[in-house]
């Protein structure tokens, strides 16, 4: 943006109101705001294009950034040396319900109505359009009323024979058109790299891009070099070409040509996205007028993710249709891409439907998949196959211990007990020092804390000799606040370990008002059920009323009512508390919220449910996935995220799969079977050695070996191999067709 | 006056802690550091204990590419939003000091077991803190080039493959050298010999194209 002495000479007043150019912008830019500068690039192109045999290529239009000023968006400039235009010529072009550029009628441009380019102007700021032709130049710009404002120097002269410092100025060296200004704030991107970037994987600009007549630059005005960067799109690689072939649209009693080239690409390229994405057929008419991206009724179809191609239709005379049809447009005016409702476009989208099935058929193979819930249920019970053995030490009930003791340790070091509730703490004990030892003493330092055993007995342990044991002990107290300490200890060693004891209300036994579900929030997973606890106190309880109602709000489902024991009460009562139990069903989706109102007499309590996605699973095995990738070199791959991949497009699978009722054949249940086994197996080993797991120790410690885990590999396959084989084999046949 | 050292003074002659320690989490080590500033009858401020975690332990507790400095940001974080706010294992604040909970004397009985080798921890802890370099050079890891670099399949790595694992995914021709040139800084200040090995395969693979 460089200041200059120019001033107003001459203005023509605007004919819209403010309310139809905000409708017009919100249609036209809204959706996809880099439309606004392929709408400036396209015209430099179409001027180019009417320019005819004149000139000859390449036709260069060079796209300017400037993002240095600090606060606002960035600076755009668009130029070409094509036509350029006179005074009237703008005067025209910028009069909104302008008719088209004068030469459209026989040359191969968009053709569009003309309602782009003062569009693109009046959504820039502090917008200017420089044009010379025949050695004169005019400058204006659209002003915030829609006024167009003349620049120049001499009241009234709209258009002064052009300085040669003027075109140095301007780097016009003959005819030509410049449109600059700032971009507006919804066009949100203010990077270079990221305009740049985005303007070569934009649909509308592809077939430009790829016009060998044709050199779009862009220039970073912030880069010190400033040098022309030539924009490129770059085409995904293909496969095998599906379809080259050609074909007819009646349309009103005329034929209309149209070819049409399928591709496959290489990778996927993820479903249709317009406007950046890859895959789709691209429909363009001219050279390179893209009409839209397409893939016909199959726009959601994942098995054509790699299809990618164009089509390019001869409308021999519909252009003028194609923004401005009796019946429905081609194409909507905001360039949204065909309107479907249109005749021409109806039979357009048939003859592809017609391609795309076809490839359906024959080209592209059938994709598989495993049912999730067979999936979950497989890795629950490869985990609880391997969960001790991988994990290190794992106390009873899967609690994973983290602490691997020179002699024995107590586990946690810190434990707060809910009154009148056992609890499990643990004692570890490295199995080297058995040789020394017998037992090992528990003490509770305080006789309100109740443990369930005095004295751990090792004889029984003196077989192993690797590895660490996990003994459980169960602790127990009535007594709230009591402060105290379990010991462990033995006269054969000199150490003792020590675990910190405090006894914390248990709101069971201490329900609020006396009448309380206990916790008063709780989850769900859906699909699941979960039994809530429901607390009365001894004192509430009348003998006149023998029944809780429970009431229902949202998703969930439960009886109506609980009814209290009369006989035998006090036997149910746990510290004079009657609890009750309440089987509750998750019947929504997830996320849903729902409650239960327990009402006894006139007291009332409620629990609010949430429903919620099944938890992670635990353990080393988190998923297994089927993959179509062809590039794998291995058949299967376990990788540290805990997800095997199996990948079925494997040759030696495919060899299996070749067959008729493959999914049934022995031979092929067994081989994939046994893939999948052999792989849980050494991805079981390398994690337990990683864990340093008693079940598999490092020869060398720190190094984890071949030779170790192929050591550990023939020991496995022998013991656990036959159940993973048995619940592989299970999985396989639930194997579907996506 | 008696000549009696200041707080400071004391927690200037800490010397490192003589044991391994760089695999052991820094929720434990900040606690041990709390429990022996007290049983110096030193009081655990969060600037005594800054100096002193650097001090007896500075692999774990100074600044990437700056070993002399104290990090005192993360024995800030640790020690308040760890191993007070969510572990309960000290009490006190920045504005009071801190100490240790009930909870964290019976925690700290098994932390000296660690440091002196008596308990071993199964997980080995990472001993520098998650910096920008550590990201970038975690996000190197995790590109094809990378994985095709150690699985002996370098000949297959492309040219966009080796631009996307440096994240210059446009204009190279300015892009490629700067993006290379600062993932090795990052590397070398991490000492990862694995990734310069890879970033020089790069560089020659590249053959100089981009300058």
């Amino acid at each position: 943006m460089d200041k200059d002495d120019l001033k107003e000479v001459d203005k023509e007043q605007g004919k819209v109101h403010p309310k139809f150019f905000e409708k017009t912008v919100q249609d036209n830019f809204g959706s996809d705001p880099y439309k606004l500068i392929i709408e400036l690039i396209k015209n430099a192109a179409d001027s180019y294009m009417r320019l005819g045999a004149t000139i000859s290529p390449p036709f260069e239009i060079f796209v300017e950034i400037d993002t240095r000023f600090k606060g606002f968006m960035p600076y755009i400039e668009v130029r070409d040396n094509a036509e350029g235009m006179s005074s009237d010529d703008l005067e025209r072009a910028l009069e909104y319900g302008a008719p088209p550029s004068a030469k459209t009628e026989n040359a191969n441009t968009s053709s569009e109505k003309g309602v782009g380019l003062k569009d693109v102007l009046m959504s820039l700021g502090d917008n200017r359009i420089i044009t010379v032709k025949n050695n004169k130049v005019t400058i204006a710009s659209k002003d915030k009323n829609f006024d167009t404002i003349f620049l120049g120097y001499k009241a009234g002269e709209r258009e002064w024979i052009i300085s040669k410092n003027e075109r140095e100025k301007y780097k016009l060296k003959g005819n030509g058109t410049i449109v600059s200004g700032f971009l507006p704030k919804f066009f949100l991107d203010k990077k270079f790299e990221t305009i740049k970037s985005k303007l070569e994987k934009h649909y509308l600009l592809r077939k430009l891009l790829q016009c060998e007549d044709f050199k779009i630059y862009i220039i970073d005005r912030k880069s010190n070099q400033s040098r022309p960067i030539l924009l490129k799109y770059s085409e995904p690689k293909i496969s095998k070409v599906l379809v080259d072939d050609s074909f007819e649209i009646e349309y009103e009693g005329k034929t209309y040509s149209a070819q049409i080239k399928i591709n496959e690409a290489k990778e996927s390229l993820g479903p249709l996205s317009k406007p950046f994405g890859s895959a789709g057929l691209l429909v363009y008419s001219g050279k390179y007028t893209v009409l839209d991206l397409i893939l016909g009724n199959y726009k959601n179809d994942s098995r054509l993710y790699k299809i990618f191609g164009e089509v390019h239709l001869d409308l021999d005379g519909l252009e003028q249709k194609i923004r401005n049809g009796e019946e429905k447009p081609l194409v909507d005016t905001a360039r949204h891409g065909l309107i479907p409702e249109n005749m021409f476009n109806k039979n357009l989208f048939e003859a592809i439907d017609k391609y795309l099935k076809e490839i359906l058929e024959i080209n592209v193979e059938p994709e598989y998949g495993l049912d999730s819930v067979e999936e979950k249920e497989f890795v629950r019970k490869v985990n609880k196959i391997y969960g001790k053995d991988v994990s290190g030490n794992v106390g009873g009930g899967g609690t994973y211990i983290p602490i691997r003791p020179e002699n024995f340790e107590l586990y946690p070091q810190y434990v707060p007990l809910p009154e009148s509730e056992d609890k499990v703490i643990y004692l570890v004990v490295n199995s080297k020092i058995l040789s020394k030892l017998h037992s090992i003493n528990i003490l509770s330092k305080d006789p309100d804390l109740q443990l369930s055993t005095s004295k751990i007995d090792l004889e029984d342990e003196k077989s192993n000799t690797d590895g660490f044991i996990v003994k459980q002990i169960k602790i127990h107290s009535d007594k709230i606040g009591l402060e105290t300490e379990i010991v462990a200890n033995t006269t054969e060693i000199n150490h003792e370990s020590i675990s910190g004891v405090i006894v914390v209300e248990n709101p069971l036994y201490n329900p609020e008002n006396g009448f309380s579900f206990v916790p008063n929030k709780t989850s769900i997973v859906k699909g699941g059920s979960k039994k809530v606890s429901l607390s009365l106190i001894k004192n509430l309880i009348n003998s006149e009323i023998n029944e809780i109602k429970l009431e229902t709000e949202g998703p969930i489902s439960c009886p109506g009512k609980i009814i209290i024991p009369t006989a035998n009460l006090n036997k149910k009562l746990i510290k004079n508390v009657l609890i009750e139990e309440i089987d509750v069903k998750a019947e929504g989706e997830v996320g849903a919220e729902a409650y239960i109102t327990a009402t006894y007499g006139n007291k009332t309590s409620t629990i609010k449910i949430k429903i919620i996605e099944e938890p992670s699973i635990g353990g080393f095995m988190k998923h297994i996935e089927l993959s179509p990738d062809e590039r794998a070199k291995e058949i299967a791959h376990f990788d540290e995220t805990g997800t095997l991949t199996v990948y079925y497009k494997h040759p030696l699978f495919k060899m299996y799969m070749a067959n008729k009722n493959f999914k049934s054949r022995p031979d092929f249940i067994t081989f994939f079977a046994d893939t999948i086994t052999r792989e849980i197996i050494k991805a079981a080993i390398i994690r337990g050695m990683q864990n340093n797991s008693p079940s598999f120790p490092q020869t060398t410690p720190g190094y984890i070996t071949f030779e170790d885990v192929d050591a550990y590999f023939t020991r496995e396959y022998y013991e656990k191999g036959p159940e993973l084989h048995e619940l592989s084999k299970h999985l396989i046949k639930k194997l579907k067709f996506l | 006056m008696h000549n009696i050292k200041s707080d400071e003074d004391l927690i200037r002659e800490f010397k490192e802690f003589e044991n391994s320690y760089e695999n052991i989490d820094k929720d434990r080590l900040l606690l041990y550091v709390v429990w022996y500033l007290e049983s110096k009858g030193i009081e655990p401020t969060l600037q005594k204990i800054t100096v002193a975690a650097f001090k007896l332990f500075p692999k774990s507790f100074s600044l990437l590419g700056f070993p002399e400095y104290p990090d005192g940001f993360t024995v800030y974080y640790t020690v308040w939003l760890h191993d007070t706010k969510t572990k309960g294992l000290l009490v006190g604040s920045v504005q009071s000091g801190f100490s240790l909970s009930n909870k964290g004397k019976y925690y700290i009985e098994e932390v000296k077991k660690i440091l002196s080798g008596e308990i071993k921890l199964n997980k080995v802890y990472r001993r520098i803190t998650k910096t920008k370099e550590l990201t970038f050079i975690e996000m190197l890891k995790k590109t094809t080039a990378y994985e095709k670099y150690k699985s002996n399949a370098k000949d297959e790595i492309s040219e966009w493959e080796i631009l996307k694992a440096l994240r210059v995914e446009t204009d190279p021709e300015h892009k490629f050298k700067e993006a290379l040139r600062r993932y090795t800084e990052y590397a070398i200040r991490l000492n990862d010999t694995d990734i310069l090995d890879f970033l020089k395969f790069l560089e020659q693979k590249m053959g100089g194209k981009y300058g």
